[in-house]
């Protein structure tokens, strides 16, 4: 089978005594195919994280249907959570008084794993994350980036189909993101078979990492495709940012003239060398040779070019009109 | 079985990592004797004449063994839910929650017996308590009662998955008044006829009456006299067997509509 995951028309709601009932998801359908890592990108309360539970069984959806390597969460969740995993970030889970090893080992008995073989996988994944010289040291003195470190092997070490990240490098310094993120790539790339779904905050760490994102806000999934396909969807145009050593305002009105019509320029200054620097937002990629027969014409010499490319961040912006760090945290049940 | 293996050894490192290793064996000698202190005083010291301080203090350390198991139940939901954040990850596990508690609470109930048999082996002497032990009686009694105790503990297990606030008050009064009512502090027969009755039915009341004469090899008061040694084990084994069985539905029960209502996995600041 190639779908991992199917989503179908999932809604979910939240009824709070004396206040409406929330609406965390209405109607909410994409799938995840093997060897993918999908996406979900949204402001707090946008529903990520309900989806997430819903789909790793934590959560029953009020309508809709999802099914997990072709068995529904609703109904066949004990054949489910064998396959699955769940990572989340930003909390302190985990047995203090236990050693690395041993709360790892715990846990893949909660898995029925065999002793010898759960003892060579710890061993491997503390190996790549740089903590098998930490695996005797409690629980309750790593750090928090230790901590995720910790936490990812654990959803690693039972080889689960799928894969859940909600936030994973959530409060962890920039080296063990890095890490992080590194490892659930080389994880999927590994075995085809296998499918991981992200929930991020950092726009970055979705562009890097997934195959495809959805968008979702207000419970509603606004877009879903690759990266690049949202952020070329956002603008066809090109984008360059161009220093020369000399132009003013009658030069760029004659370089405007000579090129097509629907060629934007704006004319500003360099804030470190103090040169003009030439914004062009061009109709066409090719312009671009145009634009700088134009410059030469009129006797500027390029310093520096470099062509502006439209991030998932302004995706993002462009959809939900507002940026992540505009959000409050939002919780239906608390 | 791993997986009860596992909550087991959780459940070991929990009640025994916070210290040294030989400290912790003093603690578990130490322990129970906040239990039984009272009945000592009561018994030992002030009500001599009243000849109950056998039947009261085999009562109360039997009945301290299995409140080990039904609190430790109780209590596991919100230490993993908001303590250690793993109640999650273990739900998500392919091991049953059940299993899970049921693990935990076996190594409380073994670190209870432990320290009662440490404690037993001054009491006895001292205290010149009957000692005559059935170990066949005691060694199945004891297997029967932890099923009676994991089916109450599963039970309230199931009402905490289900609340967001721990109420420990609401835990105190109802083993409270179980302790009260089971015949362990005093022979029921000394309440009115009606609550006499009821007594006898109180799931524990059994198992406490049959560990007493499986330990003493006498019946030390008028309470379900009239039952047979192998008719109390019977009535122990028929509680262990429903308790087991309605505190298991509940647990299920109650999983299921904490997974409804979003509360596996909620933390709050209490």
């Amino acid at each position: 089978m190639h779908t991992a995951i199917q989503v179908e028309n999932l809604t979910r709601v939240f009824n709070r005594r004396g206040t409406a009932p929330f609406y965390a998801l209405r109607g909410v359908s994409f799938d995840v195919s093997y060897g993918e890592i999908f996406g979900l990108l949204g402001p707090n309360g946008a529903g990520k994280t309900t989806t997430i539970k819903i789909m790793s069984t934590l959560l029953l959806p009020t309508s809709g249907r999802v099914t997990v390597a072709g068995f529904d969460v609703e109904k066949d969740y004990t054949h489910v959570r064998p396959l699955i995993s769940l990572i989340s970030g930003g909390e302190t889970s985990g047995y203090g008084i236990l050693t690395v090893e041993e709360q790892l080992w715990m846990f893949s008995q909660f898995y029925g794993m065999e002793t010898p073989v759960a003892r060579a996988r710890i061993e491997e994944y503390l190996k790549v994350v740089s903590m098998w010289d930490s695996r005797r040291q409690q629980m309750n003195r790593l750090s928090t980036g230790m901590r995720q470190k910790v936490n990812l092997v654990r959803g690693l070490v039972t080889d689960p189909k799928v894969l859940f990240l909600d936030e994973p490098t959530l409060g962890v310094d920039v080296e063990a993101s890095v890490i992080i993120r590194s490892i659930v790539r080389d994880w999927v790339r590994e075995k085809p078979e296998r499918s991981v779904i992200l929930t991020t905050h950092y726009m970055a760490e979705a562009d890097e990492l997934c195959s495809r994102v959805a968008i979702i806000n207000h419970g509603l999934i606004l877009a879903n495709a690759a990266p690049a396909q949202l952020k070329q969807d956002l603008d066809s145009r090109a984008h360059y940012e161009i220093t020369v050593d000399r132009l003013d305002g009658k030069q760029l009105d004659l370089i405007t003239a000579f090129m097509e019509e629907g060629n934007d320029f704006v004319l500003g200054v360099d804030k470190v060398t103090n040169s003009p620097m030439l914004v062009a937002h061009l109709m066409h990629e090719s312009d671009i040779a145009r634009l700088i027969t134009a410059l030469a014409g009129q006797g500027a010499t390029l310093e520096y070019m470099r062509k502006l490319e439209p991030t998932l961040e302004d995706a993002f912006l462009k959809m939900v009109g507002r940026r992540f760090e505009d959000e409050e945290e939002v919780s239906p049940i608390s | 079985m791993k997986g009860f293996l596992a909550s087991m050894y959780i459940g070991l490192q929990i009640e025994s990592n916070w210290t040294k290793k030989w400290v912790w064996l003093l603690y578990l000698a130490a322990y129970p004797i906040g239990s039984f202190l009272t009945v000592i005083i009561l018994y030992g010291v002030f009500g001599q004449k009243t000849g109950l301080l056998p039947y009261a203090l085999y009562g109360t350390i039997f009945y301290y063994s299995l409140s080990m198991v039904f609190f430790d139940m109780a209590f596991s939901v919100h230490d993993d839910r908001e303590h250690y954040q793993t109640l999650k990850y273990i739900f998500l596990s392919s091991t049953s929650y059940r299993t899970y508690l049921c693990g935990r609470a076996a190594t409380r109930y073994l670190i209870a017996l432990a320290g009662i048999f440490i404690n037993l082996c001054w009491l006895v002497p001292v205290l010149r308590l009957p000692f005559h032990p059935n170990w066949g009686y005691l060694i199945a009694g004891a297997t029967l009662g932890y099923l009676v105790a994991a089916g109450l503990g599963l039970a309230v297990a199931s009402v905490f998955l289900l609340t967001i606030k721990l109420d420990v008050d609401v835990v105190d009064a109802l083993f409270g008044g179980i302790f009260v009512l089971s015949g362990a502090l005093f022979p029921p027969t000394a309440f009115p006829a009606v609550f006499a009755k009821i007594a006898e039915f109180v799931p524990l009341s059994p198992f406490i009456e049959l560990m007493r004469r499986a330990i003493s090899g006498k019946i030390l008061t008028s309470f379900l006299s009239d039952m047979s040694t192998f008719q109390l084990l019977g009535r122990v084994a028929l509680s262990a067997a429903v308790l087991f069985a309605l505190g298991s539905l509940l647990v299920s029960f109650g999983s299921r509509q904490a997974q409804r209502k979003g509360y596996i996995d909620v933390t709050t600041a209490f």
